[in-house]
């Protein structure tokens, strides 16, 4: 069965329609799995080339495929891109260049031209948001990171961070812990200001 | 009933970490705090608006990827691997000296010795034809346990 074959026969997380070409699938996933990256990562242009390497992966899995479909495509995906960030932050050049980088030096990747739009104020504050939960979240270790990411951001529940990870439901409950712990004022700070804000 | 849940009760459970004493199935003002909550933090989730030309250069990259590899890709070995068989066979031929007599004029020689530059060649082609197609990404090995195979 070809790929697009296979891609065919998935259907999206949470979703009826299937998907019905690896091009269609990329650009649903796409801005997903880059948000995902450059929270793991910390950097625009590491998330670019890890975002592009995921996609390479998962085609080249799919090629490689005998039998079989995948179940959940959305979470098979994300276990990919974890993976390769995971693999990137390990890798000792990327250590070296991640000592440099301070998340406000960072070129982020948000564009102002939704300062024109109708909901500008909300995009603003929603770039704030992003940026000072990445800083905060610069505080964890990458495994601290990754399981925060996925629970915060793609709202999975432990288990399926468990299984995303690889690993065992009483370690990824001890890391969240941890992560939780660490950012506890700032967590605090971030809803109370977006509690304010609703109130506006 | 337990006492009211704390503002770090309610953090701690909107990230699976506590408190765990099923007070939200009793108690319906804290009930009503969760829901807030829960408002509060798909609010957080409303994502920053992505550049759409880095994500338009970006898709097109991933795609010219996968249709280079797929198309030029197969082309390219079946180049390769002509190549470095026409030159394996004609160095062969070169140096059997029951099928080729040895060299008697200079055309002869620099015959030989354009066979010997290829199998030089040949063997660069052969390393190169190896790094390139037999080399997977090492995530590609990792998510093989992931396939659910229908029964
Ligand atoms: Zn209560």
């Amino acid at each position: 069965m070809g790929v697009m074959a296979e891609l065919a026969a998935m259907s999206n997380r949470g979703a009826t329609a299937p998907v019905l070409d690896f091009a269609v699938w990329v650009k649903a996933e796409q801005p997903r799995i880059f948000l995902l990256c450059r929270r793991m990562l910390r950097d625009g242009e590491e998330a670019d080339a890890a975002t592009q390497d995921v996609f390479w992966k998962a085609f080249k899995a799919l090629q490689n495929r005998e039998e079989g479909v995948i179940s959940d495509p959305g979470r098979w995906l994300t276990r990919i891109a974890v993976n390769t960030c995971l693999d990137r932050l390990r890798s000792r050049r990327w250590q070296f260049w991640r000592k440099r980088l301070e998340p406000s030096e960072e070129a982020w990747i948000l564009t102002m031209s939704a300062v024109q739009e109708p909901n500008a104020e909300d995009q603003i504050f929603a770039a704030e948001i992003e940026r000072s939960l990445a800083q905060a979240l610069s505080r964890l270790s990458d495994r601290q990171r990754a399981v925060f990411t996925l629970k915060h951001y793609e709202n999975r529940t432990l288990e399926e961070i468990a299984e995303i990870l690889e690993l065992d439901a009483g370690t990824v409950k001890a890391h969240m812990s941890r992560a939780v712990a660490k950012l506890r004022e700032d967590l605090k700070d971030l809803y109370q200001a977006v509690a304010k804000r609703r109130t506006i | 009933m337990s006492k009211h849940w704390t503002d770090e009760d309610f953090l701690n459970h909107l990230y699976e970490v506590g408190p765990g004493d099923g007070h939200l199935e009793s108690c319906l003002e804290c009930r009503a705090r969760w829901e807030q909550w829960l408002k509060l933090r798909r609010f957080t989730l409303n994502p920053p608006t992505l550049d759409p030309g880095l994500l338009a250069r970006q898709r097109e990259q991933i795609l010219a990827r996968t249709q280079h590899g797929e198309s030029t890709g197969r082309g390219k070995r079946w180049a390769l691997a002509a190549a470095l068989a026409g030159a394996v066979l004609f160095a062969l031929l070169a140096r059997a000296p029951n099928l080729v007599p040895s060299p008697e004029n200079d055309s002869e020689r620099m015959l030989l010795s354009k066979a010997d530059a290829q199998l030089a060649d040949a063997q660069l082609m052969s390393d190169v034809y190896h790094s390139v197609y037999q080399s997977e990404p090492g995530a590609v090995e990792a998510v093989q346990g992931l396939f659910e195979v229908d029964p």
